[in-house]
């Protein structure tokens, strides 16, 4: 990874010195350990704080609609799955591509502190990490453990099938193919939690979910964080009607926020992870998403929302599609 | 716990061409329909948001029906077809999430399905009265 940061620095100090673009959008070393956070490098004096790495996980594409970057040429460093969101600003003409510097990378997934976490006792501030080819060594004061890959990279990036960004697209792609693991898992073993949560009982599935979304403080991050959550006044955001209120006690509340979010962006999420990762509480908002995928998947065939041309599955429909409302007059 | 002469609240978005006329002919025709159910035309089933079948859930209703024109028959062509698919997809993730999905139906019904129209509402009404009050779902604070 660390030729990747190298490379960085390099594109963007030519890209800045050249007058090219006003601003390179790119991730720098944040406060806590191992956390990555978005970072604007504007001038020279900037570039050396441009970093990538494997906790590089925000989706940068979304900065680009605010008023700040309006008009301004702009380079940004995109993984496979950002890409695909800004692939679909720019086929909605949210975003001009002329403005753009595309600066790809080919992603070999992001690792979970999460699941990082449950791996050692230490805290993460006491750890340090040595990736070794086909495992990841974390060794503290306290212990050293091996554990490979699988285990601690996002499940989206497990199951990702669009790591690199299209050659073609972007202006330039940084870092060599690759993978973590060779371990070939399939999305459902990926997101083994679904075909747990499918064979509960209704009533065990209804606990289940009020358990986590009763925790929701609705501080919108989840919704933030998204590529592909870009409307610009968000439903929840509306005062007339005003859906929600600020009030958490309701679980109604929070149904309806998490089946709305869920819904529209159903045939659009392109599977980064963010949302999941952001949520302060933990809630698996990826699961919502997934299952939807995996439904759309199952009726009106595999669409990877990003990359495949044809148009999304909730944008048109058709005669013989499956109708599951009226089978006893058939 | 069902309480005695529970009476479901019901909220029915009927399609202004076909579902709608058909629940106006059951009036004029007199045919007898549980009074509990609250039209709201629609001028096609595929204008029926999800935001608005979850509104009507957390403020009141026991059930939700969305009722179109059959397939084929849609005033505007293909309006639901896009209804059979987002209806389908709301139903899967209500379903993962646990929220009684049998009280939410979708029915299509022509504007001379007058009968259908009643046996229709008749039989979600006792689905449910079956159910009960649709806590699971509902805004405690809606006072109802
Ligand atoms: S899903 Fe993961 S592996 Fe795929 S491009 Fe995004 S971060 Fe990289
Ligand atoms: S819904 Fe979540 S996983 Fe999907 S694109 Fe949005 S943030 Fe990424
Ligand atoms: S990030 Fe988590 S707590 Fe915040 S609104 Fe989303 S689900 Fe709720």
């Amino acid at each position: 990874m660390r030729n990747i940061t190298n490379e960085l620095r390099e594109i963007a100090e030519d890209l800045l010195e050249s007058k090219k673009v006003d601003v390179v959008l790119g991730y720098a070393k944040g406060e806590q350990p191992y956390q990555s956070v978005p970072f604007a490098a504007k001038k020279k004096e900037d570039v050396e704080n441009l970093i990538f790495d494997i906790f590089s996980y925000s989706s940068l594409s979304k900065y680009l609609l605010d008023d700040m970057y309006r008009g301004k040429k702009v380079a940004l460093v995109l993984k496979g799955c950002d890409y695909r969101g800004l692939k679909i600003m720019l086929d909605e003409s949210r975003v001009d591509r002329d403005d753009l510097y595309l600066i790809g990378v080919e992603c070999r997934g992001v690792l979970e502190k999460s699941k990082l976490k449950k791996k050692i006792d230490a805290t993460l501030f006491e750890t340090t990490l040595d990736l070794k080819e086909d495992k990841l060594a974390i060794s503290s004061s306290k212990e050293n453990v091996e554990v490979p890959y699988e285990d601690v990279l996002s499940p989206y990036c497990l199951a990702c099938e669009f790591s690199t960004p299209h050659k073609e697209e972007v202006d330039i792609i940084l870092g060599e193919p690759g993978k973590m693991t060779n371990k070939e898992l399939t999305t459902d073993e990926c997101f083994a939690e679904i075909g747990q949560i499918e064979k509960m009982d209704e009533e065990q599935r209804f606990e289940y979910w009020k358990k986590q979304l009763n925790r929701c403080k609705r501080c919108y991050s989840c919704r933030n964080a998204c590529p592909v959550c870009t409307c610009r006044v968000c439903l929840f955001d509306r005062e007339n009607p005003s859906y929600l209120d600020s009030d958490t006690s309701q679980l109604a509340q929070h149904q309806f926020y998490h089946v709305i979010r869920a819904f529209h962006i159903s045939d659009r999420c392109v599977g980064c992870g963010q949302c999941s990762r952001v949520c302060p509480e933990n809630i698996p908002l990826h699961l919502l998403n997934q299952k939807l995928i995996k439904e759309l998947n199952k009726f009106y065939g595999s669409y990877l929302p990003g990359v495949d041309e044809q148009p999304a599955p909730l944008s048109f429909a058709k005669a013989d599609d499956p109708d599951p409302f009226e089978k006893e007059e058939k | 716990m069902i309480e005695q002469n529970f009476e479901p609240k019901i909220v029915a978005f009927c399609c202004n061409w076909c579902s709608y006329a058909g629940a106006d002919l059951a009036g004029t025709g007199r045919l007898k329909y549980p009074e509990n159910v609250r039209i709201i035309r629609v001028p096609c089933s595929s204008r029926v948001e999800v935001q608005m079948i979850m509104r009507a859930f957390q403020n009141g209703a026991d059930g939700v029906m969305v009722a179109g024109c059959h397939p084929g028959d849609c005033h505007y062509d293909t309006g639901n077809y896009h209804t059979r698919r987002r209806m389908m997809l709301l139903q899967s993730l209500t379903s993962f999430l646990g929220m009684e999905p049998d009280r939410f139906i979708v029915k299509w019904i022509s504007g001379n399905e007058a009968a259908k129209f009643k046996s229709t509402v008749e039989e979600f009404n006792e689905t449910l009265k079956k159910l009960g009050p649709a806590d699971k779902v509902r805004d405690q604070r809606c006072g109802i």
